[in-house]
């Protein structure tokens, strides 16, 4: 495919235009709260947004860093986003292949219920969710934040894998199942393998949304003890004003994260895609 | 004998000391005023209360209500702020998580901040705390430099307005994408600038129509301060924040704010670290500032902490308490009685609070905002509409007040 | 056991999880809604029961019928804007990164990195860009001299909401661009080097063999945003405040519910989670069917 896609010298100048142009309108706002980051106190970030600090203050993000209490709140969003991803690439996976591959009387309702969760956001339900986490006991837990973080996103990844799945054939599982294999090893043995820029992908987008999500864990959460980030993020938000220099400090730490999870998820990506099904 | 003596005086001090651990509760405050974390540090650290410690936590302006209303199903906070006002305290009143007040105090806490704590039935409900200013605040550096006075009537504000767009500053600026601001702030000040304090009450009574030539007369002098250039230039463009911004630069010298913006953690000392701020009233034919009880602290009726929690209650109109808000929040408390204020800004804003500020608080007046939509909702998009030159200020008043008799507020049969 | 009984307790075994986690912790809850919604509840205390009262004051009541249809339709008209932006832009951003493009690891990179800025920090920045003495303004009035006065992008009552819109785009971008990307390369390899036999360039192989395949990554976006645009309004709660000046242009469903349920301001007595989810399940039942057609196209593309 790469032979087709090969680019001329022409081709490939118009092209590097294109894409710095854009490249440009992306970092030029990240690049303003780079340097705004790095200002000694918000009058200068008020005064000249856009002028380079008096002088580089790389104390900001050391006070980020303590005045968000990120030591203490960075391992919960490690725990509290790693477990949703484990969870949610798991669970709609397994979901999805059994909807899509062996399906049965009720698949489509449940197809259609995991849509209804699609087209409506679990905030508007705040209330009877509050209700069923507190009765099971798991409110100001990390497994209730888990839970219900999973929960949130299960709809969208089923939809992923979903629509990943179907357009994958399934010529290679039914082999398996001639051979005599059962549902658990043609998953794991099979199916996964073949999904896998599927998976990347949900796991990215879970592991993104987990990572930045606020009124979840600040509605179930009430011992500081057990914020993620994001919570301890809200600290520079005063009643009328923003303290920006720390805020972009703080705001950049909680970046480094998912450009990880990006740069890791990429590389499954695209591995996945050379191997695979997509050969045949 | 030595060894029952012995034994005695240890059984002695065993059971003083249980007894202290034993009450030493925590008491757990809710508050969205991050000012006064060093005030209850203070108050917990020095054991002002005696065997009270307190956990205070600060949440976001804008989670605040929510937060709040979802823990108070599980238990949730011993006491917590409320925002001023009676409409805010009616689901609190009605689900009886508050209960009026008794066992304090309250002789010595200002009149002006009394409504704060006020339901729609009249009664107290918690201890009112921070009583605000609301006023024109001025850039004094900006105002010298341009030789300018303080004005004393609309005229002499007129001609300020001049000499300031004449040396190339924006006399007065105007955050006007921020709602909020439109009617908490920018409506309060006209009106008690510009209103008499009989007309006001009037407002609120239902007696006075807001078509009546009085109020539109208020918005007539906004919408003419912009028709006159005195404003930036695009008002609707600008929100809160480059208001501010805007006079702490000395580009404009003139804003309609609260005392909260000259405060110790303002940011327009962060832009500014000489800035002065002087206050005036909108110098109209009342020319009054505008004051009003921040919010009130409120026992939950349901906590299990009853005594401590009467404790603190009772600790917050006392007049220690107000010498330590003013020390350690740098704001005025509600205490209306004799107190030392070191500070001269605050001492100065004290005085103007005592000596000339409007008595009626329409914003915050439970009549005009029973129902939907709301004096505060219309206040801002009339305002809103006035400055992006949508509506006249003739029509505003007339859309305010259809507003009011949708719902058959209590002036609605004398306004039609 | 049998071959078919082992299989269909795996079946259920791999079923299970997903569903249970999904069904107490999001789907029973959103069942709820329904009984909130006939509800007046202002967040603690009684609920008073009213039936379809919720309903009826919101379709019934001119004040409230008025500011619901007009924010339903500038909601599309945002929505227009944003899918525009986001296909066409991804798609031809997408394309361009699978070609064999120097650098394009580095852009694909680069291009991710505001999609994991937490919202409020993406308002706040690009509305640093837009303000009167922001970057863009600065440049158009000073730098190039094209404009007399600047621009009011979030002040104009005709610009506001395209303004938001382009926020929403410049932030989720990469989002369209991940999903079409993938699309793409999962494209067979045979179909591509069928089409090469047969003689057709660049172009034409693109058109006949890639675009199609286009299609699921199309519809995901699109519903995913759709979902999203029609549901939240962050950037304009944050930016133009509940009331989503000037003179409610910028007003969505997101900004509308946000108001009518829990004030406008801060005095304000009605707040009712019942409206709040009343709204809430309008919008759901108005986009509903268009999330119905586009999934079931998907079905039925095998």
């Amino acid at each position: 495919m790469d032979k087709l896609f090969r680019l001329s010298r022409t081709e490939q100048l118009v092209v590097q235009f294109i894409l710095i142009a854009w490249a440009i309108v992306v970092l030029f706002p990240i690049g303003v709260a780079v340097i705004n980051s790095f200002k000694p106190n918000l009058g200068e970030v008020y005064r000249g947004p856009l002028n380079l600090p008096s002088e580089w203050s790389f104390g900001n993000y050391v006070e980020a860093w303590v005045g968000a209490n990120f030591g203490k709140y960075f391992l919960n969003s490690v725990i509290i986003s790693g477990c949703t991803v484990v969870i949610v690439t798991l669970c709609a996976s397994t979901t999805a292949f059994v909807l899509v591959r062996m399906p049965f009387r009720g698949s489509a309702i449940i197809f259609g219920c995991f849509m209804l969760g699609v087209i409506i956001p679990i905030r508007l339900a705040l209330a009877p969710l509050f209700v069923t986490v507190n009765t099971l006991g798991l409110l100001d837990t990390l497994t209730g934040v888990i839970l219900v973080q999973s929960a949130s996103m299960m709809p969208v990844a089923v939809f992923i894998m979903t629509a990943f799945l179907r357009s994958v054939p399934s010529e290679l599982e039914d082999a398996a199942r001639m051979d005599g294999a059962l549902p658990f090893s043609i998953y794991w043995r099979v199916v996964l393998p073949l999904i896998r820029p599927a998976i990347a992908t949900v796991a990215l987008l879970t592991f993104v949304q987990s990572w930045n999500e606020y009124f979840l864990p600040l509605i179930f959460l009430q011992s500081p003890e057990n914020y993620p980030i994001t919570l301890g993020i809200a600290e520079f938000r005063s009643q009328f004003a923003v303290q920006w220099h720390l805020m972009f400090a703080g705001i950049l730490i909680m970046l480094i994260p998912t450009i990880i999870a990006f740069v890791l998820a990429s590389r499954q990506f695209i591995e996945g895609l050379t191997q695979g099904g997509v050969k045949e | 004998m030595k060894n029952f003596k012995l034994t005695g005086l240890l059984l002695a001090s065993t059971f003083l000391a249980v007894a202290q651990t034993a009450t030493a509760e925590e008491v757990t405050i809710y508050s969205w005023r991050e000012q006064e974390i060093p005030l209850w540090q203070h108050i917990s650290d020095n054991n002002l209360i005696d065997g009270v410690t307190i956990n205070f936590v600060r949440l976001n302006s804008d989670d605040y209500d929510t937060k709040l209303r979802i823990d108070l199903q599980s238990g949730g906070p011993d006491i917590f702020q409320g925002r001023a006002g009676a409409a805010w305290l009616a689901s609190f009143i009605d689900a009886g998580v508050i209960v009026p007040l008794e066992g304090v105090d309250l002789s010595n806490m200002a009149p002006a901040a009394m409504t704060a704590a006020m339901g729609a039935d009249g009664q107290i409900y918690g201890v009112p705390f921070a009583i605000q200013m609301e006023s024109i605040i001025y850039n004094k550096g900006v105002f010298e430099a341009s030789g300018i006075a303080v004005p004393t009537n609309m005229a002499e504000l007129t001609a300020a307005a001049d000499a300031l767009a004449a040396a190339g500053v924006t006399p007065m600026s105007f955050g006007a994408r921020s709602g909020w601001w439109l009617n908490q702030v920018v409506g309060e000040v006209m009106t008690a600038g510009m209103i008499d304090d009989a007309t006001s009450q009037g407002l609120i009574d239902g007696t006075v129509c807001f078509t009546d030539p009085a109020f539109v007369a208020t918005l007539e002098a906004v919408a003419g301060w912009q028709a006159a250039g005195y404003m930036n230039a695009s008002p609707m463009a600008d929100d809160y924040g480059a208001m501010r911004t805007a006079v702490a630069l000395g580009e404009a010298a003139m804003m309609i704010d609260g005392v909260w913006s000259s405060g110790p953690a303002s940011p327009m000392y962060e832009i500014d670290p000489d800035l002065v701020m002087g206050f005036m009233p909108v110098p109209g034919d009342n020319g009054k500032v505008y004051a009003f009880g921040d919010g009130t602290y409120l026992a939950n009726a349901a906590s299990e902490k009853a005594d401590a929690v009467a404790a603190v209650m009772a600790f917050t109109a006392t007049r220690d308490f107000a010498e330590l808000f003013v020390a350690q929040v740098g704001e005025l408390p509600a205490y209306g009685a004799e107190y030392t204020v070191e500070d001269a800004r605050l001492s100065m804003v004290a005085e103007m609070i005592a000596t000339n500020s409007a008595a009626p608080t329409p914003f915050f007046a439970y009549a005009l905002n029973a129902g939907e939509p709301s004096y505060g909702q219309l206040v801002a998009d009339g305002y809103q509409a006035l400055l992006s030159g949508g509506s006249t200020a003739a029509e505003v008043a007339a859309t305010i007040q259809a507003g009011l008799n949708s719902w058959n507020y209590v002036g609605a049969a004398n306004c039609q | 056991m049998t071959y078919k009984q082992k299989a269909r307790i795996q079946r259920l075994a791999l079923l299970l999880p997903g569903v249970a986690l999904y069904g107490i912790f999001n789907f029973m809850p959103l069942l709820g809604l329904l009984g909130l919604s006939l509800v007046r509840w202002p967040g603690i205390g009684p609920s008073e029961y009213v039936g379809l009262g919720n309903f009826m004051q919101l379709l019934g009541e001119p004040y409230y019928r008025d500011q619901f249809f007009n924010a339903l339709f500038q909601n599309v008209y945002f929505f227009v804007i944003i899918i525009g932006a986001m296909l066409i832009l991804g798609t031809g951003l997408a394309l361009l990164l699978s070609f064999r493009t120097w650098g394009r690891n580095t852009y694909r990179a680069i291009f991710f990195i505001p999609y994991p800025l937490a919202g409020a920090a993406v308002a706040f920045l690009l509305n640093m860009m837009v303000e009167t003495r922001g970057p863009i303004n600065t440049l158009l009035v000073k730098g190039l001299g094209v404009m007399d006065a600047p621009i009011g992008f979030l002040g104009e009552p005709d610009l506001a909401l395209s303004t938001l819109a382009v926020f929403y785009s410049w932030h989720r971008l990469s989002f369209a661009i991940i999903l079409i990307m993938s699309a793409i390369i999962a494209v067979r390899v045979h179909l591509l080097e069928a089409a090469m036999l047969d003689g057709a360039n660049r172009w034409q192989t693109l058109r006949a063999v890639v675009f199609p395949v286009l299609g699921p990554a199309f519809i995901l976006i699109t519903v995913i945003v759709m979902v999203d645009v029609f549901n939240n309004a962050d950037y304009t709660l944050l930016l133009m405040g509940p009331e989503a000046g000037p003179l409610r242009n910028t007003d969505i469903m997101g900004t509308f519910l946000f108001r009518t349920s829990f004030g406008g301001s801060a005095t304000s007595v009605n707040i009712n989670f019942g409206m709040a989810a009343a709204i809430g399940l309008i919008t759901a039942l108005l986009i509903l069917p268009a999330a119905l057609y586009l999934s079931l196209k998907n079905l039925r593309k095998d």
